[in-house]
């Protein structure tokens, strides 16, 4: 069968049978699970795992991969109506989404972030049908040494997100990092930070505390501060969608946040919100306003959602093509199969291709069936911008409670969104960057324990980091960026200088 | 007070969900036995949905519908190297309706790291152990030893040269190492991975010359001629691969398989252990059982309540000797 009618006869598959309310609920579920605070993709897919039992292997894979894209999209939602992040990949969207929520433009944020997010998607998706197996070979060049070099690049967005202030920038970025060695040492198993206590084994929660530092301080300073806010959230503005000249403005940062989405999703151990703080990051290097970005740019928004979608397609490059997956939510797709009695390695491709071409179908049909679902999720979660802030601000955090603690039952994630609720205010008050604490803490744990695992491969030579190409280009880029800036500036005065000079050499 | 439909959906979803789950195995194939399941029995998993853990659980769950009259519903709680589950069902009714899945990593070794009596084995009833996957030592195709001896002898003459990927230390890969590095006298480099599938990139990346791990994770790339393999630390060769010798024979005592098995709270009444425990035996003759044991390459290795029981005891000793001898146990 050749290449097209095999996808065609996926298609076939990927329609068929329960007809498209299936996916239609799938893609609805993870979009819900995705924006409720704790729940991330792969749990939102984990607790719709038993309901693909009673059905046949590609219904159940497409209802999965519906969960899947929704739930990278259901993330931005309360990212941008209330600062929660919903899962850890929509952080960065709420830099620039509450922002423009707090202007009255919240549907627009959200409409870019469905637009976007799905284009990354399919574009994605297009990509992984045409090249799974020659990138199948590549994902294993990127081994520990280029992770950490791509966790080193993404640190230095912490310039980038210090605000006023670049040593409280620093010293906020370095309390991120002081965190994640909370727990066990991923390397040797001893324990740090723990104070003998079993339940500090696993280290801080990363979305309790990005719950803590965004949402719950936000909350606290609507209480502190109750003449500005809220109100004025509530604009008559608020169901205008995205003009067709708006997405045109974000079309670059859409093509960046694509381009890093499927980059970072094929490296192993990165994952979506690894790139979504690098599509940021790129995204206001390259922009034509970078300016606007945390007052409320749309490319803001457009980069890392368009990111955290096309994660996707990279994550599934590893997991067909060796049966190892790129993610949490693409090892359920492999349980999944597991369950329906197909073992999957490196032949799923020749021995099951109706079922990869199913996927594949499907995963096209997800994404589209996005936007109509999404559109619907999105006016009924505008309403309650309508409400009074007080109300607001109790649901919210009775929310966030519930949220953190559904996600593991663990009690001791919702304590820490409050804790890190109080950090927050604290940082805020006093001019610290909670955004660069966040992305310390993503990227901490990546750039410690690869680093130490790249000297462990490299018997202790250091020069492992520069002798392998990507990795070294990676490494060259890092220092680019960070000695660009000054070299610009002292360019600069230097001619002013000569500039200044030359009248009074005359 | 436009806000309450959303909140009001949520909550039916999550209702919803939560009676989609008990509902996924209506099935009943015997009578109740006495009193006993009278409700939806919880099988509690210390690690995420998808993994190794969970696979396993789900699949047995599946398999006992046809000799449990109640369902069995999986419930993930991971943490902590699978001992949050562990404190979570230390403190349910031991009444027989709350169940834990339990191996090697969570039930004995990291309650012993950790040094927490009351998450280790003995905290608990055992039930029974159901199955196992062999370890097993993987060299490349081109890889210049052909057999295990010869790996050895160059480990023996250049000592921390040898690297070999596996998963995160505490959990039975390392251990195998540990226990093999011990007994054949060798010094190599073992590259802990946040599991098996990372340890296996690694590998085949070539940033290791051998990898250790569960068979059913390496058969396909055996099969696609990217690895091949050099020894299994079982008490006897494998039927997958008969002609590959066991560390055992070559005179290295080290035979560790990844087992998994079920444990229930402290006090659950012995009839009630009983029952679950013959219930296990006979689903695993059920076909989804053999396919799922068939495709995971695992081995039915079934021990009843008493058996499992001095099983673990024998468990904890080995592991515990390990553990002191690397200094791994928390002061």
């Amino acid at each position: 069968m050749s290449f097209f009618e095999q996808l065609a006869a996926g298609f076939a598959s990927a329609l068929d049978g329960y007809g498209i309310l299936i996916r239609a609920g799938g893609v609805a579920w993870g979009i819900i699970g995705g924006a409720i605070p704790g729940i991330s993709g792969a749990v939102a897919m984990a607790l719709a795992l038993p309901f693909t039992y009673a059905l046949d292997a590609p219904t159940a894979l497409v209802m999965l991969a519906g969960v899947w894209a929704g739930a990278n999209y259901g993330g931005s939602i309360p990212a941008i109506l209330m600062r929660i992040p919903g899962t850890p990949a929509s952080a960065p969207c709420l830099l620039d989404g509450y922002e423009l929520a707090k202007q009255g433009r919240a549907a627009k944020a959200l409409g870019i972030s469905l637009i976007c997010g799905t284009i990354g998607g399919l574009i994605s998706i297009f990509v992984l049908i045409a090249l799974v197996v020659p990138l199948g070979e590549i994902v294993v060049r990127f081994g520990s040494p280029e992770v950490f070099a791509l966790a080193l690049f993404g640190l230095t967005l912490i310039a980038g997100l210090s605000g006023p202030s670049f040593l409280k920038g620093i010293a906020s970025g370095f309390f991120g990092l002081l965190l994640t060695t909370v727990g066990l040492d991923s390397l040797t198993g001893s324990m740090r930070f723990t104070f003998g206590r079993a339940d500090l084994l696993t280290g801080v929660d990363t979305i309790s505390v990005m719950i803590g530092l965004f949402a719950v301080s936000e909350m606290f300073f609507l209480i502190a501060h109750p003449a500005r806010p809220a109100g004025t959230v509530v604009g008559t503005a608020t169901t205008e969608f995205p003009t067709l000249r708006e997405l045109r403005e974000v079309g670059r940062a859409t093509f960046i946040g694509t381009i890093v989405g499927l980059i970072v999703g094929i490296m192993p151990g990165a994952g979506a919100t690894a790139s979504s703080f690098v599509a940021y990051n790129e995204a206001r290097r390259w922009s034509k306003r970078p300016e606007l970005f945390g007052k409320g740019s749309l490319e803001g928004v457009a980069a890392p959602e368009t990111a955290n979608n096309a994660v996707q397609g990279g994550d599934l490059v590893p997991t067909l093509a060796l049966g190892i997956p790129g993610s949490n939510s693409a090892a359920i797709i492999l349980a999944a199969l597991i369950l329906h009695g197909i073992m999957p390695g490196p032949f799923l491709l020749t021995k099951n291709p109706e079922l990869v071409y199913t996927l594949f179908a499907g995963l096209i049909l997800v994404n589209l069936l996005m936007i109509p679902v999404g559109l619907v999720i999105l006016r009924l979660c505008l309403m309650a911008m309508k409400l009074d802030p007080p109300v607001l601000i109790a649901s919210v955090l009775s929310l966030i409670v519930i949220g953190t603690y559904a996600g593991d039952l663990f009690l001791l994630n919702p304590i820490q969104a409050l804790v890190f609720g109080v950090i927050g205010y604290g940082m805020r008050i006093w001019g610290f960057s909670a955004a660069a604490t966040v992305l310390g803490l993503v990227l901490g744990v990546l750039a410690e324990s690869e680093m130490r695992r790249s000297l462990i491969i490299s018997h202790g030579d250091w020069s492992i980091f520069l002798t392998r190409p990507i990795s070294a280009t990676l490494l060259f880029l890092t220092l680019g960026v960070l000695v660009y800036p000054a070299l610009m500036t002292a360019l600069r005065r230097w001619r002013s200088r000569r500039v200044a000079a030359a009248p009074a050499a005359k | 007070m436009k806000k309450r439909p959303v909140v009001q959906m949520m909550c039916a979803l999550a209702v919803a969900l939560a009676a989609g789950s008990a509902l996924v195995t209506p099935a009943a194939a015997q009578k109740p036995r006495g009193d006993f399941p009278t409700r939806p029995i919880t099988f509690v998993v210390g690690f995420g949905a998808g993994g190794g853990a969970d696979v396993f659980a789900r699949a047995l769950s599946e398999a006992s519908k046809t000799v449990i009259p109640q369902p069995i519903a999986v419930e993930n709680r991971p943490g902590a190297g699978g001992t949050s589950a562990n404190a979570y069902v230390s403190g349910r009714p031991a009444d027989g309706h709350t169940i834990l899945f339990g191996h090697a990593g969570s039930s004995v070794i990291t309650p012993l790291t950790v040094n927490q009596p009351s998450l280790k084995w003995d905290a608990f009833e055992p039930v029974a152990r159901i199955h196992a996957e062999e370890e097993w030592l993987m060299v490349h195709p081109d890889s210049p030893w052909k057999t295990i001896d010869q790996l050895v002898a160059y480990a023996k003459a250049n000592p921390k040269k040898v690297r070999v990927a596996g998963s995160a230390i505490g959990g039975i890969d390392s251990f195998v190492v540990l226990a093999w590095e011990k007994a054949a006298g060798i010094d190599v480099e073992y590259i802990p991975h946040d599991g098996g599938g990372p340890a296996i990139l690694a590998f085949l990346g070539r940033n290791a010359e051998v990898v250790v791990g569960n068979v059913s994770e390496f058969a396909q790339h055996i099969e696609a001629k990217k690895m091949v393999p050099l020894a299994v630390a079982s008490e006897k060769r494998s039927p997958i691969f008969p002609k590959v010798s066991t560390l055992k024979e070559k005179g290295w005592d080290v035979v560790m398989v990844q087992w998994r098995s079920v444990l229930a709270p402290k006090g659950t009444p012995p009839e009630r252990i009983a029952f679950l425990a013959q219930s296990f035996r006979k689903a695993m003759a059920a076909e989804s059982w053999k396919t799922f044991n068939k495709n995971t390459k695992a081995v039915d290795l079934y021990l009843g309540p008493a058996d499992f029981r001095k099983f673990l005891a024998s468990e904890e000793k080995r592991f515990a000797a390990i553990i002191d001898e690397l200094g791994l146990r928390k002061k």
